[in-house]
């Protein structure tokens, strides 16, 4: 039985990021939050509503805006979050509970450099974590990100959710 | 009460922001697109405009631009209310005119503190987090990247506050006793951070000082104001040995030039923080109210932000606590300094200084729990801001002149300052 927390409803607004593009936009929950959606591995497109787009590189610029849109999950780097909560899974035990502990690690991905906690029990590995858990994305909990090829933009979340498959460097901070 | 208009595509955030101002008494209209908002601000002039950054056609930022562009609405103060809320964006809505900038999702509180401080301040403000008002430069490139054209003031429902720079200078006489203004009348919150507890033995002062450090840390150009009239302790905890206090500004019939003031200041070399030192025995008199305040804006004008320690409620703390954006109340957790804290809320409420502008910082002094955190705050009916754990290095830091949060920058404690100073300058 799920406990009443963990079923969300309503929008929950992100930034996703490819290597080109900053796309802000809503996703709706239905009752699966945001890190579910993005690892169903059923579908190849997360749908956004009210999606703005703008240049990776004049991130404030706004280019585009549109009612509906769909983005490409395997295309995305990463997706920031401004409230950590709206990172978690709907199965939040895996990421959160009085004994999980807060890993600090760097994570270079689609040429963001992103530094922030990876919260774990303390019996899991975090390397072998990221090296072998089935899900495509996971979440980086109070996390900042700085564009490797512009280091002047940077972008601040609660919880930033990683691509797995597009990480170049993954290390811990701490052990 | 003000009329307001809000600007935003989302007809469900258009009717809860509506509510919620209209809650607090707010008269609201409401826009769902750019276009129509720019034709009802130039009809109904309302005295503050809320918009979204993400709306189709026009985007937020147009909005600001031609309401700015326009004689007739370029005097309306603008927040900017939007999920769009990393640090780019922010600039981006103040380069276009903003006085304020909101990010979603947004509670009722900071709305409306928020939207009273920016009517309060007027369009020639900047309304920041933690209620910091500055001034907009007026002209283009005085500040890199702000363009904001402030256009001459036109009339306008609520008449803009003097800007600090419209005080005389010489008018306030320095040591006068004097009675701070109430905090209505204020021209203008000032980046200053006031720490205060009226019980001793809370370390009050080393908050103060890690806290300054903490900021200065960020590359800010920080200063710390020693309020102590019964002997400050400032250069003690930093090891300096300042040959000069506010004391000396004392009996001066004139403000002081800043250029005197500069002098009057010592530098603690590690951190860059500039130490404006008590005197080191109880001073015969203190400043007063409106000279506090005329110190303190002089030195905004150098240091932001200005850190004060207060650990007394003479003159010269209570101007000081009036033009502070945000003061942060220290206590530990005996009974006795629950009270004192208790009570020094009802003061600062009666003083007219918003809820929205005090912290309150359970500072651990003992290694021992007294009164746990949930009855403290249910005893001040308010939540604690920070809890700063007990650091054992503290009085080996005293002796050497080295705070924590240089000498132990990893350690819980230090943290908990650093916690401290993001949520008491933006």
């Amino acid at each position: 039985m799920q406990s009443q927390a963990s079923v969300r409803q309503g929008y929950v607004a992100g930034e996703f990021m490819t290597r080109t593009y900053r796309i802000s936009g809503e996703v709706e929950l239905r009752g699966v939050p945001v890190l579910d959606q993005l690892n169903d591995h059923n579908a190849l497109f997360l749908s956004l509503e009210r999606m703005f787009i703008s240049p990776l590189l004049d991130p404030a610029t706004l280019t585009g805006n549109f009612t509906h849109g769909e983005v490409r999950k395997d295309m995305l780097g990463i997706a920031v979050l401004s409230q950590w909560r709206d990172g978690l899974p709907l199965r939040e035990g895996r990421y959160v509970g009085h004994d999980h502990v807060d890993h600090e690690v760097l994570v270079v991905v689609a040429g963001f450099e992103v530094t922030g906690a990876i919260r774990l029990h303390p019996s899991v590995n975090v390397p072998n974590f990221v090296r072998t858990t089935p899900e495509h994305f996971i979440p980086v909990f109070d996390a900042r990100v700085t564009l490797t090829a512009r280091r002047n933009i940077v972008f601040k979340g609660g919880a930033v959710l990683i691509n797995r498959s597009l990480i170049e460097v993954f290390a811990m901070l701490k052990d | 009460m003000s009329r307001i208009l809000i600007i935003d595509d989302d007809i469900n955030l258009l009717q809860m922001v509506k509510l919620m101002l209209e809650r607090v008494g707010h008269q609201v209209e409401i826009a769902k697109e750019g276009a129509k908002g720019l034709e009802l601000a130039a009809q109904t002039q309302p005295e503050l405009a809320i918009i979204d950054v993400m709306m189709p056609g026009l985007s937020g930022y147009d909005v600001v631009r031609k309401l700015r562009e326009d004689p007739r609405t370029a005097p309306i103060p603008v927040v900017i209310l939007t999920a769009r809320s990393q640090p780019m964006d922010k600039e981006m809505a103040l380069e276009a005119g903003a006085n304020a900038f909101l990010s979603k999702p947004v509670t009722a509180q900071q709305l409306t503190e928020r939207v009273d401080a920016v009517i309060r301040a007027g369009v020639r403000y900047r309304v920041h987090t933690g209620l910091l008002t500055e001034p907009i430069p007026q002209a283009a490139g005085e500040v890199p990247g702000v363009v904001t054209p402030v256009p001459p003031p036109l009339p306008h429902p609520t008449p803009p506050p003097a800007a600090p720079a419209a005080r005389p200078p010489g008018r306030v006489p320095i040591g006068v006793e004097d009675q701070a203004q109430p905090a209505d009348t204020l021209p203008v919150r000032l980046p200053v951070t006031t720490v205060i507890s009226l019980r001793g033995g809370t370390g009050c002062t080393t908050i103060a000082i890690n806290l300054a450090l903490a900021l200065a840390a960020e590359t800010r150009r920080v200063c710390i104001a020693d309020l102590s009239a019964v002997g400050g302790h400032v250069p003690l905890y930093l090891h300096l040995k300042p040959q000069h206090s506010w004391q000396d500004l004392l009996g001066q019939g004139d403000s002081p030039d800043p250029r005197a003031l500069g002098g009057l200041l010592a530098q603690h070399q590690p951190s860059g923080v500039a130490v404006l030192a008590a005197p080191p025995r109880p001073a015969d008199g203190g400043l007063s109210a409106l000279a506090a305040q005329h110190v303190l804006r002089e030195l905004t004008g150098t240091y932001n932000p200005v850190v004060a320690d207060a650990r007394q409620l003479d003159p010269a703390v209570r101007g000081a606590l009036q033009v502070s954006s945000s003061v942060v109340v220290v206590m530990s957790d005996d009974p006795p300094s629950v009270q004192t804290t208790s009570q020094l809320l009802v003061l600062l409420g009666a003083m007219g200084i918003e809820m929205g502008r005090i912290r309150v910082v359970l500072n651990h002094v003992r290694p021992t729990f007294d009164v746990p955190a949930d009855a403290i705050q249910k005893a001040l009916k308010r939540p604690i801001s920070v809890d700063v754990p007990y650091e054992p290095g503290q009085p080996v830091a005293i002796r050497r002149g080295v705070p924590l949060v240089s000498a132990k920058p990893d350690s819980a404690f230090a943290h908990s300052i650093q916690q401290l100073a993001r949520t008491v300058v933006s």
